[in-house]
C-alpha cells in the first residue's frame, strides 16, 4: 500500500547511479527487524557488530537504515504540541479533562503483599496485573478502568449494572458520565456507589477507605446495612472495615488518582511511606529500616515507572545513601550526622 | 488496451459526472456545502495526477477518490481540534502559534496519522507507547499481555510501515 506522504517527501529522485542504493523491500524489512532489535534493550555486543556488518555490506542498506533514523527523529523532535496532540488521538489524553467522567479509585485485599483470596481465583480473575505493570480497560458502556500494579478484578457488565469487584490491588475507574445506571466498587469489606460524579476509594490492611473527588458517593460496609452508609462530598473520605464506615480526614481530591497516571506526589510526606508506595510498583523492593528513616519528610512528584530514578532523584534532595551492591533491591540508609 | 484519462477528458468526466457526484457526496457527508467543496477536490485530485490509472467505470473511481477525502476530512477535523486543545492547554497565558503554524503543524500531523491508521491497534499502540511516553520494550508487552519479542516485530513493522509511507517503497501493508 501507498500512502502519499508530501511533507516526508524529501528525497531526491533517485538517478542512475543512485539506483543501486535504492533499498527493496527484503532490504526495508530487514533494517526494520535490526532498529527494532537494537532500541529493544536486548542487542548484545556481538549483535551490534553484526548490524555494522550488514549496513556495510550493500550501500542500500546504509541508506534504509539512514532513512528510518531521520523519520525517527522526525517523530521525536516534533513540538511538544504535536506529540501530545498524537498522544490524545491514539493513546488517550494524558490529563483528564474536568466534568466529563466519574472517578473510582479502588485499594483493596489485604495489603499489597499477602492476600486471603486463593491464588487460583486471582488466576483466573478477569484482567490482572503484574508487579510494575499498569492496565487501561475500556468498558462497553464506555468507562475506562485502569488497574494498578499487582492488582486483580472482576467485571459484571449486565444490562443497568456495572459492578467492578477488586480482588487485589488497586484501580482507577472512570465512570461514563450520564448513565441512567448502578455503578459500583466492591470489595469483601464493602462497596462505593456512584451517586452521579467522581470519588475514590482505597482499601488497606482489612479495611477500604473511600475518597471522593467530585460530587456524591455513599460508601457501604459488608453486609449491606442501609442505616450504616455514609453519603461523602468532594475531598472527604471515609474508611470501611468490620461492618462500619468512620469518617477520615479530608484530602486534595487532584492527588488522589495521580498513580494512574504514573506519578507520586507527595507533600511533607514521610520517606518511609514514599519508599513504601514506590515498592508497590516494582518487583524487587527498595530496602530500608523505618527507625532509620523515621524523621525524614520529602514533597515532590516522583515517577513510578521508572522507581529507580525516583530513588536517585531522593538520594539527590535527602540525607540518604543508596546502597546499590544487590543491583535490583538496593538499600537506602540515613548519612551519619 | 486502457483509455488513459487526458486532461481534456477530465473536462468531459466533469461534464457528464459532476452533478451524481454532488449528490452522492451530498448523501454522504450531509452537507451541501461540503459536498460541493469534496466535489471539486475530487477533480482536482484527477488533474493533479501526474500518471493517471486507467479509469473503467468512472463514478465508482470518483467515488473511490470522494471517498477517500471525506476520510482525509474527518481527520484533518480531528487533528485540527486535538493539536489546538493541547495548545490551549499547554500556552496558558504563553504566545499561541499563528495561522501559519497551526497549518504547518495540522499537515505534518496529518501525514503521520495517515501513515499510523494503517497500521494494526497492537502495533500502532507498540510503536506511541515506546515514542511518545519512552517505554520499553518489556513495559509495553507487559501492557500488552504478549512477548517481548513479540513488541520487537510489532516496532519492527512499525518502522517498515512508515518508512513506505514516506519513501513509496513497496511494502505488502
Amino acid at each position: 500500500m501507498r500512502i502519499a506522504m508530501p511533507q516526508l517527501m524529501e528525497h531526491p529522485i533517485p538517478t542512475d547511479s543512485a539506483v543501486a542504493a535504492e533499498p527493496s523491500p527484503d532490504v526495508i524489512e530487514r533494517a526494520a527487524e535490526w532498529m527494532s532489535h537494537l532500541e529493544s534493550g536486548d542487542a548484545d555486543d556481538m549483535d551490534i557488530a553484526a548490524f555494522e556488518q550488514w549496513k556495510a555490506a550493500h550501500p542500500s542498506h546504509a541508506v534504509a537504515i539512514e532513512r528510518m533514523g531521520g523519520l525517527e527523529d522526525r517523530l521525536r523532535n516534533g513540538s511538544p504540541a504535536s506529540q501530545e496532540a498524537l498522544r490524545r488521538l491514539y493513546l488517550g489524553p494524558r490529563k483528564r479533562m474536568g466534568g466529563a467522567v466519574l472517578i473510582v479509585a479502588l485499594l483493596a485485599g489485604a495489603g499489597w503483599f499477602a492476600s486471603r483470596l486463593p491464588e487460583v481465583q486471582l488466576y483466573f480473575a478477569d484482567e490482572r496485573t503484574i508487579a510494575g505493570e499498569m492496565r487501561d480497560i475500556s468498558l462497553p458502556d464506555g468507562s475506562r478502568i485502569v488497574l494498578a500494579s499487582e492488582s486483580a478484578a472482576d467485571f459484571d457488565m449486565t444490562k443497568g449494572r456495572g459492578v467492578v469487584r477488586l480482588l487485589r490491588g488497586e484501580l482507577l475507574a472512570e465512570v461514563a458520565k450520564g448513565q441512567a445506571r448502578v455503578f459500583l466498587v466492591e470489595t469483601e469489606d464493602g462497596m462505593a456507589e456512584v451517586l452521579g460524579t467522581a470519588f475514590t476509594v482505597r482499601k488497606e490492611n482489612h479495611s477500604t477507605a473511600v475518597a471522593v473527588i467530585n460530587s456524591q458517593v455513599r460508601a457501604c460496609p459488608a453486609p449491606p446495612d442501609p442505616a450504616k452508609c455514609i453519603t461523602l462530598s468532594p475531598g472527604e473520605r471515609a474508611r470501611i472495615a468490620d461492618g462500619a464506615v468512620t469518617r477520615l480526614s479530608n484530602v486534595d481530591p487532584g492527588n488522589v488518582a495521580a498513580w494512574a497516571e504514573g506519578w507520586l506526589p507527595a507533600e511533607e510526606t514521610p520517606l518511609a511511606h514514599v519508599l513504601d508506595e514506590l515498592n508497590r510498583w516494582r518487583k524487587d523492593p527498595i530496602r530500608f529500616d523505618r527507625q532509620d528513616l523515621a524523621d525524614i519528610r520529602v514533597s515532590g512528584i516522583f515517577p513510578l515507572r521508572d522507581t529507580d530514578s525516583a530513588l536517585a532523584n531522593l538520594a539527590r534532595s535527602q540525607p540518604i545513601t543508596i546502597d546499590r551492591r544487590d543491583p535490583v533491591s538496593p538499600l537506602v540508609r540515613r548519612n551519619p550526622n | 488496451m486502457h483509455a488513459l484519462v487526458a486532461k481534456q477528458d477530465i473536462g468531459s468526466l466533469y461534464a457528464s459526472h459532476a452533478d451524481w457526484l454532488n449528490d452522492w457526496l451530498r448523501r454522504h457527508t450531509q452537507c451541501p456545502q461540503k459536498a460541493a467543496d469534496l466535489t471539486q477536490d475530487t477533480f482536482c485530485r484527477l488533474l493533479e495526477k501526474a500518471d493517471p490509472d486507467p479509469i473503467h467505470v468512472p463514478r465508482s473511481y470518483l467515488a473511490t477518490i470522494a471517498r477517500r477525502l471525506i476520510v482525509d476530512d474527518a481527520r484533518r477535523a480531528r487533528v485540527e481540534s486535538a493539536f489546538l486543545e493541547v495548545n490551549a492547554l499547554l500556552a496558558e497565558g504563553a504566545r499561541q502559534p499563528g495561522p501559519d503554524q497551526i497549518a504547518e503543524a495540522v499537515n505534518e500531523l496529518m501525514a503521520v496519522t495517515r501513515a499510523l491508521d494503517a497500521l494494526p491497534e497492537r502495533v500502532r499502540r507498540a510503536y506511541l507507547r515506546s515514542r511518545l511516553d519512552g517505554c520499553s520494550h518489556a513495559e509495553i508487552a507487559n501492557e500488552l499481555g504478549v512477548s517481548k519479542s513479540m513488541v520487537k516485530q510489532y516496532v519492527a513493522r512499525a518502522y517498515a510501515h512508515c518508512y513506505a509511507a514516506a519513501y513509496g517503497a513497496p511494502h505488502p501493508d
